[in-house]
């Protein structure tokens, strides 16, 4: 029987129905990429390459991690006053410096949300974008804001040790958060809050489920709270395998799960065990298929993530984080070929008048 | 003295460092690895046995508990703590040469990844476990790896990575390990890394945690 798609929509509308788990088709799709990627994707494209046209993507990310100051070549310092290093890796970097030594927070003053560069990006991309759905991206959002502030291993230790400092501390950065949620909205334009913090390696959780429980859900309740009032879609990014706290992120109101690694939960498991209950984007590994597969193999991938989930409805098509270098080029310009003539893919593989 | 050992032991398990640690909240008021393993070189127990006995019973279960998920990496950082306090007790004991280590494992994240969360955990399990570790720290090179292998003879090699970006450096190194000293085995691991990436590189071996580079380390002592 075929599969009819009657509606036309914007990208903000599919993207929104996409997540109220109503079948949208083309499934909405979102490409990012790593700095080093992007220049290296622009390359082999000849030197042009606008990523949000070119990708054809559905949502257009507003970054509170930019516009930091350059303390000196690839050192940069965020609101926060930590120093980051980016001389490997520009896109994230790594923590060089943090600058709270001593589980006590007399001496450090958390920075103001009033006058962000986020709030200008959210600005222009409506006027360039103002048919897609933007997400305000709050990166390093509560964990990893703690241990930037005050070292992984202190931030671990201290858990267990100095509880009450840790508890405090996470107060005060989900209260930062919300005062920016609120600021944030009040300039506008903005359909969604996404929390970015990786709270799992490969394996299993950093911190384990308890002391998640103690120490960071009640804060990322408080957060997703601050969005909702504004009527705000709410996504939570977290690489690694997490899947043993997606209950919890159903509970606290999370919307949206991202990146859906399939290299660390069964995606379709996952996905049906879960369903009409939160929605998922990512999917597509990074980590496998991007980087060692060949294109055959992306648009295998693609496809049965398509249209085993894409075309129920609450699944957003993604690779499962942003691009990175050592993808090669062929296997971008698959994907994105795929992306964007999703019904010839689909008839290719499933017969002419699969869908109309 | 077997019951002090076993007290020293359950120290390194459950991550209590000295009498004034509030953690954990069941010990609380209770000595910890420090005093206990002052104690314990004070009655004349052989350092060895502190080590062999004490410290390496402990933080072998704490290996096995992280592998099974029953514990995670905040209480592996006070083991480590635990132990490390008990081993700078018996560090004059190393360098007299009375208290012999099983071998010297030399680790390090291999070049262009500065993370480090992945490779200090399992440097802690390795040298809880008896042996001397040679951290190199993050974006070690391969010249920098061969340098200090052939400072110590013998050493076994471990290379860490956290992005597939970077650990396809892993071979370059892997090669340059081998073409300069052949007996060297080299391990790997981080979150990327597979079994089929061991056997593609040719490295020796691959394990998903720390306590599988333990089991391994300590096998090849054996034999």
């Amino acid at each position: 029987m075929p599969w009819r798609w009657p509606e036309s929509m914007n990208k903000k509308e599919a993207f929104i129905k996409t997540i109220n788990f109503k079948q949208v088709f083309p499934v909405p799709h979102v490409t990012r990429f790593t700095i080093e990627a992007e220049e290296k994707y622009r390359e082999y494209k000849g030197g042009k390459f606008d990523p949000v046209k070119e990708t054809g993507t559905y949502a257009v990310f507003s970054q509170t991690n930019s516009g930091w100051e350059e303390v000196k070549p690839g050192f940069f310092s965020d609101y926060f006053g930590v120093i980051w290093n980016k001389t490997k890796d520009r896109t994230l970097g790594i923590v060089e410096k943090s600058p709270i030594h001593s589980p006590s927070l007399k001496k450090f003053k958390f920075p103001r949300t009033e006058f962000l560069p986020v709030y200008q990006y959210q600005q222009n991309n409506n006027l360039d974008y103002p048919d897609h759905f933007h997400i305000l991206s709050i990166g390093f959002a509560l964990f990893e804001r703690a241990w930037s502030l005050v070292g992984m291993e202190n931030l671990m230790t201290w858990m267990l040790i100095e509880p009450e400092f840790v508890h405090d501390l996470l107060d005060e950065i989900a209260e930062y958060n919300i005062n920016l949620i609120h600021q944030s909205k009040s300039i506008g334009g903005i359909d969604c809050v996404r929390f970015g913090d990786d709270w799992a390696g490969q394996y299993s959780l950093l911190i384990g489920k308890d002391l998640w429980l103690e120490f960071i859900k009640p804060r990322l309740h408080n957060m997703c709270r601050a969005a909702k009032i504004h009527d705000l879609f709410v996504a939570q990014h977290c690489c690694g395998k997490v899947d043993e706290l997606i209950p919890e992120m159903i509970d606290v109101g999370i919307d949206l799960f991202d990146p859906f690694q399939p290299d660390v939960m069964n995606v379709f498991d996952v996905f049906n065990m879960y369903y009409g209950k939160i929605s998922f984007m990512g999917g597509l590994s990074i980590q496998e298929t991007m980087p060692y597969g060949t294109p055959e193999d992306v648009e295998q991938k693609s496809i049965e993530l398509i249209s085993k989930l894409g075309m129920r409805g609450g699944f957003i098509f993604s690779p499962s984080h942003a691009l990175t270098q050592d993808i090669p080029a062929v296997n971008i310009e698959k994907m994105i070929d795929i992306v964007k003539h999703q019904q010839m893919y689909m008839e290719k593989k499933y017969g002419k008048g699969y869908i109309i | 003295m077997d019951d002090l050992l076993k007290k020293i032991a359950y120290c390194v398990e459950f991550g209590k460092i000295n009498l004034q640690s509030p953690y954990p909240p069941d010990m609380k008021g209770q000595q910890g690895a420090d005093e206990l393993t002052k104690e314990a070189l004070d009655k004349g127990i052989d350092a060895e046995d502190i080590l062999q006995k004490g410290l390496v019973i402990g933080m072998e279960k704490v290996g096995i508990k992280f592998r099974e998920n029953k514990i995670f990496v905040p209480q592996v950082l006070m083991s480590a703590k635990a132990m490390n306090t008990a081993i700078s007790h018996l560090k004059p004991y190393f360098q007299s040469g009375s208290v012999k280590r099983k071998g010297t494992f030399v680790i390090g994240t291999v070049a262009g990844d500065l993370h480090d969360i992945g490779k200090n955990l399992v440097a802690m399990m390795v040298e809880g476990n008896g042996w001397e570790v040679i951290d190199l720290g993050t974006d070690v090179n391969s010249q920098r790896f061969v340098e200090e292998l052939k400072n110590h003879p013998g050493s076994y090699v471990g290379l860490s990575a956290l992005l597939t970006t970077t650990m396809i450096n892993m071979e370059e190194i892997v090669k340059e390990v081998k073409a300069s000293i052949p007996e060297t085995k080299v391990l790997i691991g981080g979150a990327p890394v597979s079994e089929d990436f061991k056997m593609k590189i040719g490295a020796d071996f691959y394990s998903a945690d720390p306590q599988g580079a333990v089991e391994y380390l300590n096998a090849m002592a054996m034999a």
